[in-house]
């Protein structure tokens, strides 16, 4: 694993980031079920109506801003899937219904109530980025025995889950409580990281007299990995390829639990999402409160770039995936958008393996990357299956430290998801 | 999800450049881990120079340079110029020219860094791949082509006064051994014929002494007493390296420094070292050494657990371990050779084991008096079996 960090983690406001002239919705939808648009093409929408609703079980998609349908299609979006959307050319008005009183739902009463809710206010889990009703459905006459809440950006540099907790603190211990009680969960942990001191003082106050238990855990890269944030939190071993639903821990971000807020209470679905903008080739850093359909091209050119442009990364520069243009659109499981600057994210020439052994070492799962790299060159798929590379969690570090610069990461995933083919080397 | 459906929207003909993650690689490249190692052994090597005089620079220039030029030239033969590393043939030249004897020929620093980068480094595998230390390998190759020249019955140190300047060429016995320190050198002459202080411990086995200089020899240590007051120099000597022994090998004080560094910039996991001096305490306080003798001089009892002799209130035994550590190629083995990045275990579970084997394994071949360059020796037969220790000491994977 990388050393701790023990600089303070500096956290600013969550800034909003105006719609430009056109936004590209991804609709959402459960995988399996198919998705049609409820909007025709020329037809003027208000902001938070619905866009589209997909077949069972039904998932809505609302507009974030009030705007004209101009086209139907699909797009890439920053997780790497192609996804149906609605593209609206943004009118003046841009507030449109958001100004109207809402009723607040009626609190349902079981878990497929509260399903049914999420789905009807389009809350997806941004850890995993499947919809939140999902862990509802999975949990269904099964007992939650712990509900974390991570408050720590996957990587160092995402510091939107802390952001959000420090603006929102109130809300978010309001909706833990909410999802605690839905979900029956035994424990519910709040978990921060050693460097976040503004957070840690603001938990100490604000879970007091509440059932939410704060969990200090080291700033270090990857601790907040799902499975290894469930292993520190309450130390169950939640195997890679399996979910923590599968053994009764269910974990959220602090922008899921705003999210879920603001459904129950205010009756508000989500159309936006909270995202970290950082990069050495960057203006303006900070954290931005985005609605749905905004476009990489689109961030860039609103914070503006000082130097030129070497590589955009959907997530953090350890474990993110390049974006290949500038219209993929961010979606709602996006919580980074790095910006590198050419100089720094120039190629290395790498060298033969040295045995060094860091790549081992520094594996917060206790893989042998080195082994398996050269396993995978030699396509030893049974060999390698004894060293277990289904285990990687793809955090990047062994690539990251090793000193002949070789893409382990890359030769570890692809023994995980069984392509290898002639023509990789991973030198 | 879904790829059927309604048409793609159209998209910018801007493309950026595909990667894949980690986007930042800050790690310091494989060339510069031998150029830092390097380094590190620069107070070492000018230590060799300051005790030996300006023959030990020489030395080290030829073997450097000899080492380099090998490997441009076995780059150029195998089209891997830039692969092979530059730094590592510094390095291993560098850390060779450590391992002489201090009054060798110019001949035999540039035979050894031939042999350790054309056969250690070229022929065994290259950078990244070889079983065995190069640096080892062009010693041993050495000490079978030349061992007149690599083992010495004695082995010169320059005298009071004549440090960094003296000559070694002319040197002269010491007689009575023990008091060259504050003996007067006669005219003409800078430098003292000495033993090394490893052969004298090992002699503690038979009770004799096998080296040094004629006068010395065949004597008997009749006790540890004896050996500690009054044969060896006071164990600060051996820090500070005023002691028979090769031109990087002596001074303790310094390879520690070297070592330590190494270790803060995390080229050597401490676990090494450490295991290798802690197998080496504790084998050495517990092989036994000679206690009583026959009218024929035949040793007939032998002490175990030499390491708890006590005379009086004072802890012998202790004193006897210090200097059994101290001397000999010990240190420099064990910070600087069976650390090398690739011939040692990559775990650090697995370097203790290593270590630790190379420990026992130098103490005993010492006392045994099998062969001389103990701790070398040690290292090249566990090396092979590096590949083993990385399989037994496998971490546990998570999940699994």
């Amino acid at each position: 694993m990388l050393p701790e960090q023990h600089q303070p983690l500096r956290v600013g406001r969550v800034e909003p980031f105006p719609p430009g002239r056109r936004l590209r919705v991804p609709l959402r939808y459960h995988e399996g079920s198919t998705v049609e648009p409820t909007v025709r093409l020329g037809q003027s929408v208000r902001a938070l109506d619905l866009l589209a609703r997909s077949s069972a079980p039904p998932m809505s998609t609302y507009a974030p801003a009030a705007g004209v349908v101009t086209a139907i299609g699909r797009t890439p979006t920053s997780s790497g899937h192609v996804r149906i959307a609605v593209e609206l050319a943004i009118s003046g008005n841009r507030n449109g219904s958001l100004e109207e009183p809402r009723q607040p739902p009626a609190r349902p009463s079981d878990s497929h109530g509260w399903a049914a809710l999420c789905d009807n206010f389009s809350l997806v889990n941004t850890i995993d980025g499947r919809p939140l009703s999902s862990t509802f459905r999975d949990m269904s006459g099964k007992i939650v025995e712990h509900l974390i809440i991570r408050a720590m950006g996957a990587e160092p540099v995402e510091t939107a889950a802390p952001a959000v907790l420090l603006e929102q603190g109130t809300t978010i211990i309001e909706a833990a409580e909410l999802l605690a009680k839905a979900l029956g969960a035994g424990h519910t942990w709040l978990a921060v990281g050693k460097n976040f001191e503004q957070g840690r003082r603001l938990l100490a106050r604000i879970t007091r007299g509440t059932r939410l238990t704060p969990v200090v855990l080291p700033a270090r890269y990857p601790q907040a990995n799902i499975h290894l944030l469930v292993a520190s939190v309450c130390g169950r071993t939640v195997p890679v390829n399996q979910r923590p639903e599968e053994h009764s821990v269910c974990v959220v971000d602090t922008a899921t639990l705003t999210a879920l807020a603001n459904a129950a209470l205010y009756a508000l679905p989500a159309t936006t999402s909270t995202l970290t903008i950082t990069g050495d080739a960057l203006a303006r850093t900070g954290d931005y409160r985005i609605p749905a359909g905004v476009t990489v091209g689109e961030v860039l050119e609103s914070v503006g770039t000082t130097k030129p442009t070497g590589i955009v990364v959907s997530g953090g520069p350890l474990s993110g995936r390049a974006m290949p243009h500038p219209d993929v659109v961010i979606d709602e499981t996006t919580t980074c958008l790095t910006v590198l600057a050419r100089r720094t994210a120039r190629a290395h020439d790498a060298q033969a393996c040295l045995r060094c052994g860091w790549c081992g070492d520094a594996c917060p799962v206790g893989l042998e990357p080195s082994a398996l790299m050269s396993l995978a060159e030699q396509f030893a798929i049974d060999r390698a299956a004894e060293l277990s590379p289904d285990a990687c969690i793809g955090c990047g570090v062994c690539s990251y430290i090793c000193p002949a610069h070789l893409d382990l990461t890359r030769a570890m995933l692809d023994l995980k998801r069984g392509h290898l083919s002639s023509m990789r080397s991973y030198a | 999800m879904s790829d059927a459906g309604p048409p793609m929207l159209p998209l910018t003909p801007t493309r950026w450049p595909a990667d894949s993650a980690p986007f930042l690689r800050p790690a310091p490249s494989s060339g510069s881990l031998a150029w830092l190692t390097s380094a590190a052994a620069l107070p070492v090597a000018a230590a060799g120079v300051v005790l030996f005089g300006r023959h030990g620079a020489i030395i080290m220039a030829l073997s450097v340079a000899t080492a380099l030029l090998t490997n441009a030239i076995l780059g150029y033969l195998t089209r891997r110029g830039g692969v092979i590393g530059t730094g590592h043939a510094v390095m291993t030249g560098l850390l060779l020219a450590l391992t002489l004897p201090p009054h060798v020929d110019w001949g035999i620093p540039v035979v050894g860094a031939l042999i350790a980068i054309l056969v250690g480094k070229g022929l065994l595998g290259g950078y990244g791949n070889y079983l065995w230390s190069p640096v080892l390998v062009g010693r041993v190759g050495l000490q079978v082509l030349d061992p007149a020249a690599m083992l010495p019955a004695s082995w010169p140190v320059l005298g009071r006064g004549r440090l960094l300047v003296g000559d070694l060429s002319n040197a002269t016995d010491s007689s009575p051994f023990f008091a060259w320190r504050n003996a007067n050198l006669p005219d003409g002459v800078d430098s003292w014929l000495l033993p090394r202080l490893d052969s004298l411990l090992a002699g503690t086995h038979d009770g004799l002494i096998h080296s040094g200089p004629p006068a010395l020899r065949g004597e008997r240590i009749t006790s540890l007493a004896d050996l500690l007051n009054d044969v060896l120099p006071p164990w600060g000597e051996t820090l500070l390296g005023t002691v028979g022994g090769g031109f990087g090998e002596t001074c303790a004080l310094c390879i520690i420094v070297g070592g330590l560094y190494l270790i803060h910039r995390g080229l050597v996991r401490w676990q090494l070292p450490v295991a290798l001096l802690l197998g080496a305490a504790v084998t050495a306080a517990v092989f036994p050494i000679a206690s009583s003798w026959n009218e024929q001089g035949e040793v007939i009892g032998r002490m175990w657990l030499p390491g708890l002799t006590l005379e009086g209130h004072k802890p012998l035994g202790l004193v006897y371990v210090l200097y059994h550590l101290t001397t000999g190629e010990l240190l420099l083995a064990a910070f600087f050779i069976a650390t090398d990045i690739v011939s040692s275990p990559m775990r650090g579970r697995g370097q203790v084991v290593f270590g630790f084997g190379v420990g026992v394994l130098t103490i005993c071949l010492r006392m045994l008096g099998i062969i001389p360059g103990a701790a070398y020796w040690a290292i090249l037969i566990l090396n092979p079996f590096v590949s083993l220790i990385d399989r037994l000491t496998r971490r546990r994977v998570f999940g699994v």
